[in-house]
């Protein structure tokens, strides 16, 4: 006892401390969510290893240059980590664990060979059908090395199945295309199916933008990298997409970076499935959708047609049905229509549902809960690194969220130009949702010293709006340096945001999230519970504290539904029901008859009875107004009204009349109705009118001839022994009432029905039950005996029922008074206070477990810490003065300006390019007959060769 | 005589001009009175000599004449010295209604942004000539291509939607550029179509849009500030607490063709407005109801029974009394404008404005007087006219505007109530 004692009173800061606990995920869930794995992926096994890579393509001799430089990279390898998943193998560079990752997917794997090596005591050769090669070096005790490439041989075989999808999966992909193209010569290739842009053109000038050099460098990385299903992510490829992607290639690295084309690999025709199973149905989100199918992106061309719009209308009817918890949210058509420029259905359905999952959680949901979240989160930052704005926006009472909340729903879709937007957007899928904070952050610092002359939110949104308007125009148009001049207002913001704020990461915005998250929760609960009491139908006995408090247990009954999410059916089955009602109604309370099988399954008729009706959609669940109604008609205080109702309940048929079953299931209602009061827990006013009549009687004899000392002592022993006599008394007159009613329901429907005669074969049941209904009233004997005539069945009507209830005294008190007062809908306050009690304390048992668990993995994680120190040290000052700010404007302007050189001698050596190809296809033919004899001779001589062809 | 035309006095709030002085205004005006065509300069200067002295238009009430304001602004001074406005009031409107009901393209109608098939394709062919031009230029000199494309980069970049002033021919070339070259068949299609035809073509709300313009009301300035909202039901929570602050009117929105979104402007609208104002605020806010579409008359689902019904009923429940009832239609010129007008001019005689000048401390009931003795002072027979057409407004409760009196008025439908 003490041991609870102690819990109970460190309840309270118990929970305290869970308020201040962050939520940590599994070691899976990191690893799926750091590189956008499918849902089912999971760590079989993983190891320490150096890798390697060799391309199976290599320039012409005459070009030395590029030879030594190609050499070089050959000859790097990377140490790091392997893990092995069922459907992919992973590896990432120990340094930053962002120098080499490899995201390979098994089906990619043509051969695995065992291979020879001096200074590692096991090692593999991997071939992809790319024909490039990926050499495995093994670190640590060769019994690990063996398990692990048990499982990935297993693995391989499992593979054989998806691998054979491989090819047709390829021909969606343009990068496979541009190989096709320019290495292997396949001239009559046909490029494959891609987004709207291809027909209506891609947003921007595509001289303006460079696209054809920056395709050149794209392909330069495949051929080097590996793409598509088999890329190897470099320094490299980032620094690409920040240059930005060229249009054709944009669809396909929004795929890979965002994970969608994992799966959309791994869901191979599941779109299609979706949109064929659904055809012709209708939805709320649906209509909602038809609304604004030409709203969401009009200044394209492509959404005046009808192929664009048909497009739109798929992919977001899909994902309607695909996610019915969100369906369908505005910002969601103007986001999945800047997708479709360069993707085509299936690969903007899956970048949404990626998005949705992974990249921006609850951000449509039907509470908007992530958007929320985000707003207050960004409102933090802003009051963190700009104080003298937040002070002025707060000093103005001017909204942020009004001008930020379209930023993060639509991406930027609907406040930039289109060709800046993509941009932000290719950085977003890079490097997660921190872009948004980040680029509304660096849109807030430009247009800082304009914001502080604003005095009014219209104002704060005109300039705003003029700077997106003018984001290709100079940003230094004053200066004297013509290479400031040449600077745009966009370059200026992508150097804002992505270098000024690169501090903020992803472990802080995660930890602001939850920081607000009880807070915004909160007032999207009280939201909630406030528009739908609005919506409440009309109620006559229910006063609005009772209606607060059956919302309250509603939703607390529903324990898979989460307000604030808006997840999860927000419906009441029965059995919930059953918990619901025994929360306040004493007659469906647990009891102790409760164990006799019997009552239990006579309760649950009655209850499946009230269920049923109140059950207006015939859906087999209760909707929140159903139950308020149902409520509302128990609780009435119109004797009649209550006497109907009950009626009605058995009246299932609806024809105004009882036959002989349907008035003794009534009775056996009546008599689970009346449990409570009849074993005694409850006193009605019958029993408490006659206990103070006695008393008083006891105290007038006492009074009569005796002193008070005599009384005193008297009385205590008098009503102890009254309260036994009583309760059997009350009993008593329960039972009598039951036997009454059925007699004087045979009695009295013997004179409705005379005239109606219907031959009725009798069941000996029936029978049974009506006679030993006779035994215990013999004197009546001939008036059941009538009753009991099989050639004469009898029908009772609301009148002759409602007189019948009225002729006890009760029962008429039952249903006037007792059956209300049975229903305690104004005492939740109570009960939610316990729970709340309760609540707390597993809460800080729960936290205190995890806090241990916290710390035994923060020691676990410590030899990790440490090779993770160097990165940190790497890792930018967040401080950074002006002049510092300079030299990264004009670092970024040189990156520029190199990449402009080299770009415009490749352009100009282009022709020289397809004489360049030709040679290759020569050199690869020899190279491919010198290959065989070597494998061959290896084959004989290892025995222990691993070797899986697709 | 016809009737003078009106420019819309659209200030461009841009961040060089924080906060609009009285000079600044009249200085717009006369550049966009410079900007207009000589014809219509004309007939605009010449009634203005014919009637002498007389400074109001005899027609309305509300002025964004340029040349009428400089003299009301000269006379003004003259007559009386010491009440010198300083800033602008503040009237904010907010338009509530379902989503798709065309709430954006109302405010859009009202501050002259809906472009027509006419002007869209010359935009289109004058994109198109300037694209031509720079493949020409492109064989000269390096640093000539240079600055052309610096120069047409500015242009280009300058908008990408259609909420820039459509008198600036220059942005509409280069927002079209997205619609890609057309061609001769374009061409014929748009000849086909009515040129005259406005081309509504407007996104999604994402949350909450604010838009301002400058009302010049009898030489009294106003900032009108629309805020424009999104309809969808599950966007309520994000964007209810900074609506309903400090509003002056109500405007709840629906769509003649959708009986659903009438209905829901009292079971969820009205509702909702009642609930997040505060005791303080509701005093100074008026309701107004306006139905949108009525060119698609053939479709309609909501007849002026059930707009007075609906009047009657939101008065018995709520205790709210609806100020006005319209119906508009964002395809026909000006008559968003007018109904605009009309609801800003009612505010302004029922003082439902936020008056932002620190130096004149004076109550409402002060300022309304004030206001009627300008009236007074000026023109006799305006002020009736305008107190008389008050009376009639509150009589019929209705104003039914189907069919619009401006002479470049679209004549070829008849709308049957």
């Amino acid at each position: 006892m003490s041991f609870f004692d102690s819990l109970r009173q460190k309840a309270p800061f118990l929970d305290k401390l869970a308020d201040s606990f962050t939520p940590t995920l599994t070691r899976d869930e990191k690893f799926r969510l750091k590189y956008k794995l499918p849902a089912n992926e999971n760590i079989l096994e993983d190891t320490n290893a150096e890798v390697s890579f060799a391309t199976s393509i290599k320039d012409g001799k005459g070009h030395s240059d590029r030879v030594n430089n190609k050499g070089r990279k050959t000859a790097y390898v990377y140490s790091g980590r392997l893990f092995l998943t069922p459907h992919f193998l992973v590896f990432r560079d120990a340094f930053d664990h962002s120098s080499c990752v490899l995201i390979l997917n098994i089906s990619t794997i043509k051969r695995v060979e065992r291979s020879p090596s001096e200074s590692y005591e096991f090692a593999l050769l991997v071939t992809l059908y790319t024909g490039a090669k990926v050499l495995i070096q093994f670190i640590g005790i060769r019994y690990r090395s063996e398990q692990f490439c048990d499982k990935l041989k297993l693995n391989l075989k499992e593979n054989i199945p998806n691998a054979k999808t491989l090819p047709a999966f390829l021909e969606t992909s343009y990068s496979e295309f541009l190989i096709a193209k320019n290495i292997l010569g396949k001239k009559d290739i046909t490029v494959p199916r891609a987004g709207l842009g291809q027909h209506f053109k891609y947003p921007g000038n595509p001289t303006m933008v460079k696209e054809k050099a920056k395709l050149r460098l794209w392909f330069d990385y495949f051929r080097e990298n590996g793409r598509n299903l088999a890329v190897v992510q470099t320094p490299m490829f980032r620094k690409l997409i920040r240059i930005g992607v060229p249009n054709r290639m944009r669809g396909e690295i929004w795929e890979l970076c965002s994970g969608a084309m994992y799966m959309r690999y791994a869901n191979s025709g599941e779109y299609e499935r979706i949109l064929n199973e659904n055809a012709g149905k209708t939805s709320q989100a649906i209509d909602e959708i038809e609304k604004d199918l030409k709203r969401s992106l009009p200044e394209y061309s492509a959404y005046q047609t009808e192929e664009g719009i048909q497009r739109l209308r798929n992919v977001l009817t899909a994902y309607s049905w695909k996610n019915p918890d969100v369906g369908y949210c505005q910002a969601m058509n103007i986001v999945v229509a800047g997708f479709l420029i360069f993707m085509s259905e299936e690969q903007a359905f899956w970048c949404l549902c990626n998005l949705c999952d992974i990249y921006v959680p609850g951000y449509y949901s039907k509470t908007m809960y992530g958007t929320l979240l985000d707003q207050r989160v960004f409102e933090s930052f802003v009051e963190d690194r700009m104080p003298v704005l937040w002070e002025y926006i707060l000093q103005h009472d001017i909204q942020l969220s009004v001008v930020s909340l379209p930023w993060f729903l639509s991406l930027f879709f609907t406040s930039m130009p289109l060709e800046y937007a993509v941009r932000i957007m290719d950085i977003f899928f890079m490097n997660g949702s921190i872009t948004l904070f980040q680029v509304a952050l660096a849109v807030l610092k430009i247009n800082a010293d304009d914001i502080l002359q604003a005095d009014d939110d219209g104002m704060f949104i005109a300039i705003i709006k003029h700077y997106f308007q003018t984001l290709g125009q100079s940003a230094h148009p004053d200066s004297s340096d013509i290479k400031y001049r040449q600077i745009t207002k966009f370059q200026e913001l992508l150097v804002t945001a992505f270098k000024e704020f690169s501090v903020i990461s992803e472990e802080m915005a995660m930890h602001a999230r939850h920081k607000y998250e009880k807070g915004i929760f909160q007032n999207i609960e009280t939201f909630m519970k406030r528009t739908q009491l609005r919506h409440m139908p009309k109620t006559f006995n229910l006063s609005s504290d009772d209606l607060s408090n059956i919302y309250d247990m509603f939703y607390q009954s529903i324990e898979t539904y989460k307000i604030s999410m808006g997840t999860g059916s927000s419906n009441m089955g029965f059995e919930v029901f059953i918990q619901f009602l025994s929360k306040f109604c004493d007659s469906c309370r647990p009891c102790e008859k409760d164990k006799d099988p019997a009552f239990r399954k006579q309760k649950r008729n009655f209850l499946q009875r009230l269920f049923d009706n109140w059950d207006s959609a015939h859906i087999g669940e209760l909707t929140l107004n159903d139950v308020v109604t149902g409520l509302d008609k128990l609780v009435t205080v119109d004797l009649l009204q209550a006497i109907n109702y009950f009626f009605s309940l058995y009246d299932t048929d609806g024809d105004g009349e009882l036959h002989r079953e349907e008035v003794l299931q009534l009775s056996e209602g009546l008599l689970l109705l009346t449990e409570p009061w009849k074993s005694g827990r409850y006193v009605d006013l019958l029993t408490k009118k006659r206990i103070e009549d006695d008393i008083a009687e006891n105290i007038i004899k006492e009074s009569g001839g005796e002193i008070a000392t005599m009384n005193q002592i008297e009385l205590p022993t008098g009503v102890t022994i009254d309260e036994e006599k009583y309760k059997v008394e009350q009993a008593e007159r329960y039972l009598k009432a039951a036997s009454n009613f059925l007699q004087r329901s045979f009695e009295y429907a013997k004179a409705v029905d005379l005239a109606e005669e219907v031959n009725l074969i009798d069941l000996s049941d029936d029978e049974g039950e009506e006679k030993r209904t006779v035994k215990q009233k013999q004197l009546e004997s001939i008036k059941a005996n009538a009753a009991l005539d099989p050639t004469h069945p009898k029908v009772i009507d609301l009148p002759t029922f409602r007189m019948i209830i009225l002729a006890d005294e009760t029962y008429e008190l039952f249903f006037s008074n007792t059956l209300r007062s049975s229903v305690h809908v104004d005492e939740h306050v109570n009960i939610d206070n316990k729970n709340k009690v309760l609540r707390s304390m597993f809460d800080g048992i729960l936290a205190d477990g995890k806090r241990v668990a916290e710390q035994v993995r923060r020691r676990v994680d410590s030899v990790a810490t440490r090779s993770s120190i160097a990165s940190v040290e790497s890792t930018p000052t967040a401080a950074a003065s002006s002049i510092t700010t300079k030299e990264e404007k004009y670092d970024d302007l040189d990156d520029f300006t190199s990449e402009h050189q080299p770009e415009n001698e490749e352009l100009l050596q282009s022709s020289w390019f397809e004489i360049d190809d030709a040679n290759e296809t020569s050199t690869k033919a020899i190279q491919e007959r010198s290959f065989e004899p070597l494998s061959a001779n290896s084959s004989e001589e290892k025995s222990n060769l691993i070797e899986f062809e697709a | 005589m016809s009737q003078r035309k009106r420019y819309s006095l659209n200030v461009v709030t841009s961040p060089s001009i924080p906060s609009p002085t009285p000079s600044a205004p009249i200085r717009t005006n006369e550049s966009n009175w410079e900007a207009a065509s000589p014809a219509s300069a004309a007939s605009s200067f010449l009634p203005n000599v014919h009637h002498g002295g007389t400074v109001l238009n005899p027609g309305l009430g509300i002025m964004r004449s340029p040349s009428l304001n400089k003299s009301g602004a000269f006379g003004r001074s003259g007559s009386s010295g010491s009440s010198t406005v300083i800033e602008p009031s503040n009237i904010k409107l907010l338009l509530i209604g379902d989503a798709n009901v065309g709430k954006t393209a109302m405010i859009l109608s009202y501050c002259r942004e809906l472009l027509t098939r006419a002007e869209m394709s010359r935009s289109a062919r004058l994109r198109h000539q300037q694209q031509q031009q720079h493949k020409d230029l492109g064989l000269k000199k390096t640093v000539v291509n240079h600055r052309l494309s610096m120069k047409e980069k500015r242009k280009r970049y300058s908008s990408n939607d259609f909420e820039k002033e459509f008198k600036d021919i220059n942005h509409f070339a280069d927002e079209t550029s997205d619609f890609g070259n057309p061609n001769i068949g374009d061409d014929n299609n748009h000849e086909m179509a009515d040129p005259n035809e406005i081309v509504i073509e407007t996104r999604s709300t994402i949350g909450i849009d604010i838009k301002t313009n400058l009302v010049n009301i009898d030489n009294r300035f106003f900032n009108v500030i629309l805020w424009d909202t999104a309809g969808q039901e599950r966007y309520q929570n994000a964007i209810i607490p900074s609506l309903y602050k400090k509003t002056n009117a109500v405007i709840l929105t629906y769509d003649i063709t959708n009986a659903k979104s009438f209905q829901s402007c009292m079971e969820r609208w009205i509702v909702q407005a009642l609930e997040n104002f505060s005791s303080q605020d509701l005093l100074k806010a008026r309701f107004f109801l306006v139905g949108n579409k009525i060119d698609l008359y053939k479709e309609r689902q909501v007849t002026h029974y059930d707009v007075v019904q609906m009047v009657q009923e939101m008065q018995l429940k709520h205790g709210i009394k609806i100020s006005g009832n319209f119906e508009v239609s964002c395809k026909w010129v000006n008559v968003v404008e007018r109904t605009m007008n009309m609801i800003i001019l009612d505010l302004v005689e029922n003082g439902c404005f936020e008056n932002n000048d620190p130096c004149v401390s004076i109550t409402t009931s002060d300022d309304v007087q004030g206001h009627e003795q300008e009236f007074h002072d000026t023109v006799e027979e305006p002020f009736n006219f305008t107190r008389q057409r008050q009376h009639q407004l509150e009589k019929n409760n209705t104003v039914d505007i189907t069919k619009p009196n401006d002479d470049i008025a679209n004549n070829q439908s008849i709308c049957c109530v």
